[in-house]
């Protein structure tokens, strides 16, 4: 009897080894050659939770909104060279709601997203004001044109229009409804007129309900949009041109279970438990797109436990962020593991490569930004 | 047949006795706090609020001013425990009678589990936690008193 289990632990250990150096090996199998890093010293510390890269043949610029100004910073100069005054008097302002994101088209044209309203700037002065939302209830009579944190608005040149997140406005997150919705619309500069994009939620959404682990990540850029979600495998591509989306599979080797739904459903009320419910769940964030280098880059953060073997609490900051590297043809070419004190959500794509914002309480960072900067050859 | 007896009346008490499974982690959670953060023994008969989520504090002036009218009503003593010096706030609860403040400003509540975005009302009674709730308008909205 001893001897049999002796042999069925030998059995084991040799194929949890083997399937160790099957893993590995996946990993030593990327056609990478290496990951270069360099960092970027900015002498302003601002908040980025609103942020815009964008890039002339004159430069690359990263401008944030701080108080009533958007500030637009010179990344080769590393110094502030403009500002523009995006306040509204008092009634106006009550009118249009608070700025939910921004977009440059050029250093000259600047388009801001607010609750009601995409106002159009030229050389500093409002050139249009597209209303939006409430203020055409007609146009959109069940949902919102709004960036809810993680889908940023773009100016589409060959359309003139804005693109950007659109949800349900009388659906309950709780709901299938609420999932079924177009996700992405663009909104007319010259017309106001919205179109919606045949892109809604993955089917598992719609299934059961994931907390806050719903809401869309994406980037756009020419006529694409890339879509991301927390908790599902694969990304969405939509092309605006021939309004229609494809996937790709994109999970990450750090992901070793599914993520799990919300249970029991009552807890869609609790903050607390939807929070924790985020922390413990594998979670895809960010998406990025690297024109240039012809890459994606995808943020993912492990699963983990609620509580430490110590007793101390986890909370969302201590998931382990892993950087997934994509080529064109959708194939993973590199996973990377980041320190935790690299801001994904202040992340973007440069000419030198993906900008990443640290947020490390080093007393040497108090009144400078550092972006580290990651390139793959 | 005496002992399944016997056996099934043990199990019926002990589920009775039973407690809130998350009522339980959370007194656990409190009283860890209060004796390695606040180097205190938690209070016996006691309101604790904890004020976290203080990133927009017009944004909850409604939750805070129910909040408010119904620790008014209580003759129990009150202890807020908040992470950010917040002047207004302050200067509020300073006014409510029997009320203390603590400060977490080195953001300790997050490793006992007592910061997960939401501000917490918790009712102690006899040195335990009798009921905990998060503090939101739906929550406020269905209550006429703490206790």
């Amino acid at each position: 009897m001893k001897l049999d289990l002796l042999v069925l632990g030998l059995v084991l250990l040799a194929f949890s080894c083997h399937i160790n150096e099957n893993s590995n090996e996946i990993k030593r199998n990327y056609p990478f050659k290496s990951k270069f890093e360099d960092t970027l010293k900015l002498p302003v510390k601002p908040n980025f939770a609103r942020f815009s890269y964008f890039n002339t043949d004159s430069g690359e610029w990263l401008s944030y909104l701080k108080g009533k100004n958007i500030y637009v910073l010179d990344l080769d100069n590393k110094e502030v060279v403009d500002s523009i005054e995006v306040s509204l008097d008092s009634v106006t302002a009550r009118k249009y709601g608070a700025i939910r994101s921004f977009c440059f088209s050029g250093r000259d044209s600047l388009f801001v997203l607010f609750d009601e309203a995409i106002l159009f700037w030229i050389n500093k002065k409002i050139h249009k004001v597209v209303p939006i939302n409430e203020l055409d209830s007609a146009q959109y009579p069940t949902f919102r044109f709004q960036d809810l944190e993680d889908v940023p608005i773009y100016y589409d040149r060959t359309t003139q229009s804005v693109v950007g997140e659109v949800y349900c406005s009388v659906c309950w997150q709780t709901a299938p409804d609420f999932y079924s919705q177009k996700i992405i619309g663009s909104v007319s500069i010259q017309s106001g007129k919205l179109k919606l994009y045949n892109i809604s939620y993955p089917r598992k959404y719609l299934k059961s309900y994931y907390g806050f682990d719903m809401k869309p990540y994406a980037e756009t850029d020419d006529s694409i949009t890339l879509v991301s979600f927390p908790c599902d495998d694969s990304v969405s591509v939509l092309n605006r041109n021939s309004n229609s989306t494809a996937r790709f599979y994109a999970r990450s080797l750090y992901q070793n279970d599914d993520a799990q739904p919300l249970r029991p459903l009552s807890d869609s009320g609790s903050v607390e438990q939807k929070m924790r419910h985020m922390t413990v769940q594998p979670y895809y964030s960010e998406i990025r797109f690297d024109g240039t280098r012809q890459l994606y880059y995808r943020f993912f953060r492990k699963a983990i436990p609620l509580k430490n073997k110590n007793g101390s609490y986890n909370s969302f900051f201590h998931k382990g962020l892993v950087l997934m590297v994509f080529n064109f043809q959708h194939q993973v070419i590199g996973e990377y593991e980041l320190p935790r004190y690299y801001n994904s959500y202040v992340s973007f794509v440069g000419k030198s490569g993906l900008y990443i914002y640290d947020v490390s309480p080093s007393p040497e960072n108090k009144n400078v930004s550092i972006f580290h900067i990651l390139t793959f050859k | 047949m005496r002992l399944s007896l016997v056996l099934f009346v043990f199990v019926l008490a002990a589920c009775k006795g039973e407690k809130d499974p998350r009522l339980l982690e959370k007194e656990d959670d409190i009283k860890k706090f209060y004796e390695f953060q606040l180097k205190q023994t938690i209070p016996e008969n006691e309101i604790i609020i904890i004020l976290q989520n203080q990133q927009c504090v017009a944004c909850r002036r409604d939750i805070f001013s129910n909040l408010y009218k119904l620790l008014a009503k209580s003759h129990l003593q009150k202890t807020f425990i908040m992470a950010v010096r917040d002047t207004v706030l302050i200067n509020l609860i300073t006014k409510l009678p029997n009320s203390k403040i603590e400060f977490d400003t080195g953001h300790r509540l997050e490793s006992y589990g007592l910061d997960y975005g939401a501000d917490l009302c918790l009712l102690m009674k006899n040195g335990r936690v009798k009921k905990w709730f998060e503090i939101s308008n739906v929550n406020l909205e269905e209550m006429h008193a703490i206790e």
